[in-house]
């Protein structure tokens, strides 16, 4: 089965005045189609730079990103516009909703960035915000939303364009247990029912045993545990 | 198409603030600057174009447009008959005369005197009409005048009159004005064309003794409706006595007044486009600042695959949003100003206690607000240029923005 996403000997340094800090020592990764991997690691071990660095939003040191079998490096600006788009979703811990657009409206953004047309794109983000179940808060802005609420609408927003990976940078890191609990189960069965793979950046064990795969990041490399 | 609309979409939200209509929401800094820099600029525009709107009417009340003036013996007819060719082509009318002088009974006014025809002797009234000499001038010191001057005068019939002519006379006392006594006889007005009704009749042989002898009068002086339109004119009439004597118009013997009222308006205008620019620098900060405090939405908007084009795009149509707001406003209360700019000078001079402009110089007391719709396009059209070059400049500072570090940074 090919790869999704593969790293090869991945490091990454960063300044730090007049001495470079090794975050990513050689690092290799794989991820298959649907499968789901969290990464775990201590405060600045390095895991959203690592998360970065996979999903072409940040460049290693030196190493090599694969995403679906092509080097990242290859990708120009707006090849990697169009990918993002097709098929990569991104979940935060902050959520990053747009505080102008309704729950429907930031939804439905993606699929109208790639042009499809305005009332399709509602239609198709009601359907999913029904599936993690807040559609009766469709006509709602965003600062109306409670935490839940809000994550469940960037799973959704994440998931609207049946991305092939979704990264997930620490998604209930500001939700308590039982929020934190009702959204990652949503977002996983939506990720099997979506036949996504996805990346789990937490520092949750008990939302991290749920995954298929958990990799520790410490002194820049990955250990499976 | 639905990129565009998404733009717009997303641009007005953002300028609305969050959907939030707030009226300090929407009037920000930037807005506020150029409303009145546009302001600024719509209201020195009228203020400007009425003072010289005000002088070129004040002047040509009082002034020939037109002066055809020959060495040949009698141009009125070959001109009047020329007039009304052209008053046909452009809609304008005339009336001629051979000169101006200046009838006085208590009251000063100048008036048109017609004494042509050195040939016949009989004077041409208008549209080569000829009246027999002697059923007007029957009696030697009898001036014949229309009513409507007559009531300007507050002259009756058969009132004594003394009009003094300009072309003086050697005395014992040096040079005087030469000047006669006559009885006035009124012309009722029916009997006259619209635009004769300033005209004073006289014998010619009283006319003579008034002008140096053997001087024929060779002057024909046009009075356009459109006089603004002078250089229409400048067709055939020039064609017509090129070479036989002189043409002047109206706005030639006041070029360089006129010109420095035009220079005055330029440099004004840069004044004003230098106002307007710093003004436009208040979008340029607002933009920067709306791109800062929106980092994280623009990475986001990154992440979901929005172009760099179409970033741009978004900010720069939200500052336009703005730069119209304030342009639309500022013109707005500019043509409201021009509109009540003689209201507003006559409730100054009434604050003030005095005249803001001085009659004397400048032969106006008021300046009424005036615009060109050509001239308000312009400075619409340079406002919003500079304010889509700036916009531009300043939106592109969205590809700079480093996704990973804004992120990294939360």
């Amino acid at each position: 089965m090919n790869n999704v996403l593969s790293a090869k000997g991945v490091t990454k340094l960063f300044a730090d005045g007049s001495r470079d800090i090794q975050i990513l020592n050689e690092l290799d990764f794989d991820l298959l189609p649907g499968e789901k991997v969290a990464i775990i690691g201590a405060s600045g071990s390095g895991k959203t730079t690592l998360m970065q660095i996979l999903a072409g939003i940040d460049r290693p040191t030196s190493g090599r990103v694969e995403l679906f079998g092509r080097d990242l490096s290859d990708y120009d600006d707006y090849s990697l516009s169009k990918i993002r788009n097709n098929d990569m979703g991104f979940i935060y811990q902050a959520y990053h909703l747009l505080p102008e657009f309704t729950v429907l409206e930031n939804v439905a953004l993606p699929l109208m960035i790639g042009g499809t047309k305005t009332r399709e794109a509602k239609d198709r983000a009601l359907r999913i915000l029904k599936e993690v179940d807040i559609a009766d808060r469709a006509n709602f802005l965003p600062y109306k939303l409670s935490g839940g609420e809000k994550q469940r609408t960037a799973i959704a927003r994440a998931l609207i364009i049946n991305p092939k990976v979704i990264f997930a940078d620490e998604p209930t890191g500001n939700l308590d247990y039982n929020a934190a609990t009702m959204v990652i189960n949503q977002l996983l069965n939506l990720v099997l029912d979506h036949h996504a793979s996805l990346i789990m950046v937490t520092h949750n064990k008990k939302v991290a045993e749920k995954m298929d795969k958990i990799l520790l990041l410490k002194n820049g490399i990955l250990e499976q545990q | 198409m639905n990129s565009v609309s998404l733009v717009f979409k997303m641009a007005f939200r953002m300028f609305v603030h969050e959907g939030n209509w707030k009226i300090y929401n929407i009037f920000t800094l930037p807005v506020l600057s150029i409303t009145f820099a546009s302001f600024l600029a719509i209201a020195s525009l009228s203020i400007i174009n009425g003072f010289d709107n005000s002088l070129k009417e004040g002047l040509l009340e009082s002034l020939p447009h037109v002066r055809i003036a020959s060495l040949e013996s009698d141009i009125a007819d070959e001109v009047i008959n020329l007039v009304e060719q052209e008053a046909q082509i452009l809609g304008s009318a005339s009336f001629t005369t051979s000169g101006s002088y200046v009838i006085a009974n208590n009251n000063y006014a100048f008036v048109n005197i017609i004494a042509t025809s050195s040939v016949n002797n009989l004077p041409s009234i208008f549209s080569g009409q000829q009246v027999p000499l002697e059923n007007l001038f029957d009696v030697d010191n009898q001036i014949f005048i229309s009513s409507a001057l007559s009531e300007s005068l507050s002259l009756k019939d058969n009132d004594s009159v003394i009009l003094y002519f300009p072309m003086s006379s050697d005395s014992v006392f040096g040079r005087l004005p030469r000047l006669k006594s006559f009885n006035v006889q009124l012309i009722p007005l029916d009997s006259l064309m619209s635009m004769d009704e300033f005209l004073v009749i006289m014998s010619l042989d009283t006319f003579s003794q008034f002008i140096p002898s053997g001087l024929t009068v060779n002057i024909v002086d046009l009075t356009l409706e459109q006089p603004m339109n002078v250089n229409d004119w400048n067709h055939n009439i020039p064609m017509q006595f090129n070479g036989r004597g002189s043409i002047s118009y109206w706005s030639d013997n006041f070029i360089n007044l006129f010109n420095s009222i035009n220079i005055t308006k330029s440099v004004m205008l840069v004044i004003l486009s230098v106002i307007y620019i710093v003004a436009i620098f208040n979008l340029v900060s607002s933009n920067l600042i709306e791109i800062k405090s929106r980092e994280k939405t623009i990475s986001m908007f990154k992440l979901l695959g929005m172009r760099n084009e179409l970033l741009i795009s978004l900010f720069v149509v939200s500052a336009l949003f703005r730069a119209t707001l304030g342009i639309s406003f500022g013109v707005i209360l500019g043509l409201l100003f021009s509109e009540s700019l003689g209201v507003i000078f006559n409730f100054i001079e009434v604050i003030l206690g005095g005249s803001l402009i001085n009659a004397d110089i400048y032969g106006i007391d008021i300046i009424s607000g005036r615009l060109f719709f050509s001239e308000v396009s312009k400075l619409i059209a340079i406002f919003f240029c500079i304010a889509i070059v700036v916009s531009y400049l300043s939106a592109k500072r969205v590809t700079k923005l480093v996704v990973s570090q804004v992120l990294r940074n939360e």
